[in-house]
């Protein structure tokens, strides 16, 4: 092989890792973050895989592992496939931080666990489009102010999301945000889901074993329907204007202090 | 080795792309489509693993990967087990499906250009957990002459082009919707909408920030049970159709709320 071949045959093979960006990436336990991130050669990250993906890319993965906290810049999708978890290292904001983004974000099939002291949450959004589907946050009551999923203005599906053990809230909306949560759980928590100047839709849920299961303060608004609310100190809670809507097809019962809806709408 | 023997050798592998069909064909990330799609040698792609399968047979996936979209013209499985992505290309849908018999489609996300395009007559098709999003054109066009379609436990949103669509069907179909959630589904369309000669029957399903939530036009019947409907445009769209409802729905919270043509009370 003279000098020239090899020159070229260089370049051929600095090209993708020079200039590649991926419209899906992927993420392997045996992955390197200096690879191009693509299926035959992963990346070991969600972070080092997001900095060679499109913007409305996808990230996938490979096979379960671990794959680090991710601060999220871009609308992009994070697919964990049921397999892909990020367990958080001490000193982050949040495992998953979404910021002020011009596209939707999607993370689904994911677990997400709080593993050491100083964590804050467990996804923090403020972009204005997010959807969470099939994702799992737990804590293990090492944080004193842990929050398992925090939306701050925006809007937000969560659906299939399980919040457990959560240290303060286990899901909290504010900033006028506007949050539906479908078929999901959540449990343990001081406070369930709180709504602060916020709207947010729960449907064919279960609140329970929390402190305060619902509460609605500075004028935000809870719509319940399907859902159940058993097992709290307090099911339903109100605080400086807030207001709980119920579509009559609740179960809140069992909890230390019920409460009770503000208005009262009729399936139809 | 002479020369029959190469022959013979090469007729040998030759043999089962050749001729071999699968009642179960394979796909890998490291598959070829020159392979016979066994699960010792699988295929690259659903369209070569197709090529290898018998009518009523099914297509699995070996590991996490992209296969590609996928013409469909006979009977078939296609279960991609939650590992198996399709991003459609202009101007293809992920699944077209042009089977009068029965067609599953299950465990499988989308993305690209266009979800699924049903065109078949008199045929069955299933879907089921499928998750389509960031699509350009649509998630689902169904134009069909007689047959079902059924999708189950399915996530469908975001579809971002001009005139994008949500799930569109005309045509004399009966589509049977449970368990599903349709969000941001194209800007100015409806989330699920039904013309002429089609009825699509929605069960506990969540319609939410939509444009429209779910739209008729003359000659189609939407029924609607168990359903939440709510941050949409408008939440019923009526342009002729009928809307019918069991009365165990929400439709709250939309600009619009809009109405049922006809109540049902549950019994």
């Amino acid at each position: 092989m003279n000098k020239l071949i090899i020159v070229v045959t260089a370049m051929l093979f600095a090209l993708p890792l020079a200039f590649g960006q991926n419209n899906r990436s992927w993420v392997a336990s045996t992955g390197n973050d200096s690879n191009a991130c693509t299926r035959a050669q992963p990346c070991a990250t969600f972070q080092g895989a997001l900095g060679k993906t499109n913007a409305n890319g996808e990230i996938d993965v490979v096979d379960p592992g671990e794959y680090g906290e991710v601060s999220i810049p871009m609308p992009v999708t994070i697919d964990g496939g049921g397999i892909g978890r990020i367990t958080e290292a001490p000193g982050y904001y949040g495992a998953v931080q979404i910021g002020n983004v011009s596209g939707p974000v999607t993370l689904r099939n994911l677990s997400i666990q709080a593993g050491e002291a100083g964590i804050v949450a467990g996804i923090v959004s403020n972009a204005p489009l997010v959807h969470i589907e099939n994702v799992s946050v737990s804590s293990f009551h090492t944080s004193q102010y842990f929050v398992g999923i925090s939306i701050v203005g925006g809007t937000a599906t969560l659906d299939r999301v399980v919040v457990q053990d959560a240290d303060y809230f286990g899901i909290y909306v504010l900033n006028g945000a506007v949050v539906r949560v479908r078929d999901s759980i959540v449990t343990n928590a001081p406070f369930g889901i709180v709504a602060v100047s916020s709207t947010i839709t729960v449907d064919i849920s279960v609140i329970t074993n929390c402190g305060t299961g619902i509460d609605a303060a500075n004028s935000g608004t809870v719509r319940l329907s399907s859902t159940t609310v058993t097992d709290n100190t307090y099911g339903l809670s109100l605080y400086n204007g807030g207001s709980i809507i119920s579509f009559v097809n609740n179960r809140i019962s069992g909890n230390g202090t019920d409460g009770s809806p503000t208005k009262s709408v009729y399936q139809r | 080795m002479n020369r029959l023997t190469i022959a013979a050798t090469a007729m040998f592998f030759a043999l089962p792309a050749a001729f071999a069909q699968n009642n179960r064909s394979w796909v890998a990330s490291t598959g070829s489509d020159t392979n016979p799609c066994t699960r010792a040698q699988p295929c690259a792609t659903f369209q070569g693993a197709f090529g290898k399968t018998n009518a009523n047979g099914e297509i699995d996936v070996v590991d996490p990967g992209d296969y590609g979209s996928v013409n469909i013209s006979t009977a078939v499985t296609i279960d991609g087990g939650g590992m198996a992505r399709i991003t459609s290309a202009s101007p293809n849908a992920a699944v077209h499906i042009t089977s009068s018999a029965a067609v599953v489609i299950r465990n499988l996300s989308i993305t690209g250009y266009w979800g699924f395009e049903i065109a078949q007559f008199f045929g069955k098709v299933h879907v089921e957990n499928v998750e389509i999003s960031n699509v350009t054109l649509g998630a689902f066009y169904i134009s069909a002459g007689g047959g079902n379609v059924t999708i189950q436990g399915s996530t469908l949103h975001d579809v971002t082009g001009g005139g994008g669509f949500g799930l569109f069907a005309i045509g004399s179909v009966t589509v049977d919707i449970r368990d599903t959630t349709f969000s941001n589904m194209g800007p100015g369309n409806s989330a699920i909408g039904a013309s002429f000669e089609t009825t699509i029957n929605v069960e506990k399903s969540f319609i939410v920030g939509n444009s429209f939530g779910v739209g008729v036009e003359q000659g189609g019947t939407i029924r609607l049970s168990d359903c939440t409907i709510i941050d949409n445009q408008i939440g019923l769209l009526n342009v002729g159709g009928t809307i019918i409802s069991f009365v165990n729905n929400r439709i709250y919270g939309n600009g619009t709320d809009g109405s049922p043509t006809k109540s049902v009370y549950q019994r």
